[in-house]
């Protein structure tokens, strides 16, 4: 029985040599943790403390409820620190003052922040006070040097222009009290056409709404500013102006056919079109669309253009002479 | 005399910021020991200590190396609190008290002794500024209606101090949530342990009052902080819109899903087994019988 006791003893104590073997590197490493962190605390408390003697820091006429407010957090660090030399010591902290000081000064700070919202304004006021007081001296510190001190410095004053010297001298308001020449103010005058300005503007602004409508990657920040759901489309590569137009042209015809239910007469020459659009739509036919019009607005041109390519507008231009010319000789 | 005002105002302020410079200070300080103190709750107690010294001399010269810094920065933060009540008319003469050495508790009687001498200061001036506020913000008139809110708050405080038990159980961390260094994780506790299962009244956390005052801190520095950060947040996630064909609507175009392929399928072969197929498994995997 002695033995079997003897046995659970010494195993227990091997169970516990092999814990303290396997938890001695941690142990080693969170001490040195802990004494750099103490360390580094305590070099910056001894560098305020340093200012605070060398009265760097004086807060004599400050408010007693800041500095009651600095006592208690600092007697909370306080209590902290002993707290860790008492973990360190390997002494129980159960029962001990330190917890109670903890919790009296945590509670103190806690209800001391409503103070600290409302009192904040006046805080405030004083600290923007002492600022507005820097900011006053340091001009008269200024003004000090420069009468005081032989700067390098040129007096530039000395080369301000002599009213004396021109043809129209100004009257007795142009001269100021303090030696700058501020010369006489005239009535603002505008130079430019308002009227012819305004129309400038608003052509501006229809042929770029006009460009807006038609880009199709303005259009896809509008259908996102406006979230609607991303349109999927079947064509791969830039779509022209044109291709765009015909589009939004069948788009309107279809809506009108689903309303009157009746469907519109495709002519040959419609045909015609859509087939030369669809031939043109996978080549480099849209590439320099709206070049012309980019350019006129950098330049400040105020031409209307649409943005298609000139040859277009040539062959579209011949064709309605040419129909024209057929029908009349139809006619006859 | 308007002069006059201005500039006490200034000096005021001056020194108004300078103790704001130091709160900044002493937070700081607050923000950097709380790696050690979470960390002290790990070392181990007496026993087990003195094993750990006794196995590594490494250990017992960081344990010695630990309990001298720890000493001089309590040292040098008592310092700075001597120099602040020095430089303070109103707490100058304050409660002095004759430091009382009592060997081991030497260190914990000085603390005391430097926070009992600033009480009557911090309380006289914390009911002061609690009472310009009551006044300026019209909280007085509800007198006699709320006497717990309407009480200083020293005697608030006091009051709780009567019986701190339940502020203290609050700050008592269980044993499964720290890992004590030389102690089993599946080891039972004490029979004082057994009585508070709440918490190990050996393990302070102070992590809830540390993160408030660092939310705080952080407000202070960039009052709109945590609405930006939501806002930037917010503005990060991507929008996932859905993909449609607006021309598909009205029967314009038919609507099908695609099956995937049948993976992994086989259809069965018919298959004639040769006469001698039942010996040969009998004689494979033994007769039943």
């Amino acid at each position: 029985m002695a033995a079997a006791s003897a046995a659970a003893e010494a195993s227990g104590e091997s169970k516990n040599e092999f814990l303290i073997r396997d938890d001695a590197p941690g142990l080693l490493a969170a001490l040195k943790e802990m004494k750099d962190g103490l360390d580094l605390v305590r070099g910056k408390v001894e560098a305020i403390t340093r200012k605070v003697k060398a009265n760097q820091l004086p807060a004599a006429n400050g408010i007693g409820y800041l500095e009651a407010k600095n006592h208690l957090l600092l007697g909370y660090c306080q209590d902290i620190v002993y707290y860790l030399l008492r973990k360190a010591k390997g002494l129980s902290v159960d029962g001990h003052p330190v917890v109670r000081s903890l919790v009296e000064i945590r509670l103190f700070l806690e209800k001391i922040r409503p103070i600290d919202k409302k009192a904040e304004y006046q805080i405030q006021k004083l600290t923007d006070a002492a600022d507005n007081a820097t900011v006053r001296e340091k001009p008269g510190n200024a003004q000090a040097k420069g009468k005081d001190g032989h700067s390098d410095e040129e007096d530039l004053l000395k080369y301000r222009p002599n009213p004396d010297m021109m043809d129209t001298k100004p009257g007795p308001d142009g001269q100021d009290t303090d030696g700058v020449y501020r010369p006489p103010k005239f009535m603002p005058t505008s130079m430019d056409d308002e009227e012819k300005r305004r129309k400038n503007d608003s052509r501006r602004d229809k042929a770029i709404a006009r460009v807006a409508i038609e880009n199709p990657y303005i259009k896809e920040i509008i259908d996102d500013a406006a979230d609607r759901p991303e349109e999927w489309k079947e064509t791969v590569g830039d779509e022209s102006r044109e291709f765009g137009r015909y589009m939004r042209q069948r788009e309107e015809q279809e809506k009108q056919e689903e309303e009157l239910f009746t469907r519109a007469p495709v002519t040959k020459r419609d045909k015609q079109i859509e087939k030369r659009i669809r031939r043109q739509l996978h080549g480099l036919g849209g590439l320099t669309d709206g070049f012309d019009l980019g350019m006129n607005m950098l330049l400040g041109g105020d031409k209307e253009d649409d943005g298609g390519s000139s040859k277009s507008h040539g062959k579209s231009g011949n064709r309605k002479k040419h129909l024209k010319s057929s029908k009349k000789r139809k006619r006859h | 005399m308007m002069n006059q005002h201005r500039e006490e105002d200034a000096l005021r302020g001056q020194a108004v910021k300078n103790q704001k410079a130091i709160w900044d200070k002493t937070l700081e300080m607050r923000f950097l020991l709380q790696k050690a103190f979470s960390t002290s709750n790990k070392l181990p107690q007496e026993p087990i200590r003195a094993r750990f010294c006794n196995h590594d001399k490494q250990i017992e010269q960081a344990y010695d190396d630990l309990l001298n810094s720890s000493k001089q920065t309590l040292s040098s933060m008592m310092e700075l609190q001597e120099a602040m009540l020095e430089s303070n008319q109103a707490t100058k003469g304050a409660n002095e008290m004759p430091s009382a050495s009592n060997g081991d508790n030497d260190e914990w009687s000085e603390v005391q002794r430097l926070q009992t001498r600033i009480t009557t200061f911090r309380n006289t001036e914390i009911d002061k500024w609690q009472r310009k506020i009551q006044v300026t913000t019209g909280a007085a008139a509800l007198k006699g209606k709320l006497h717990a809110f309407n009480q200083n708050i020293s005697d608030q405080v006091a009051g709780y101090m009567r019986d701190p038990s339940r502020m203290i159980n609050r700050m008592y961390l269980t044993n499964s949530a720290v890992s004590v260094f030389g102690k089993d994780v599946g080891e039972p506790g004490t029979a004082e342990e057994g009585h508070n299962m709440e918490g190990d009244p050996e393990l302070i956390d102070d992590s809830e009052f540390y993160q408030q005052l660092l939310k705080e801190f952080l407000e202070s520095c960039d009052k709109g902080a945590s609405e930006s950060a939501i806002y930037a947040l917010k503005k990060q996630q991507v929008k996932k819109r859905k993909l449609v064909d607006r021309r598909a609507s009205k029967s314009r175009k038919i609507r099908y899903h695609v099956h995937e392929k049948v993976t992994n399928f086989m259809a069965p072969e018919p298959m004639v087994l040769p006469p001698m197929a039942p010996k040969l498994f009998e004689n494979l995997f033994g007769n039943a019988s």
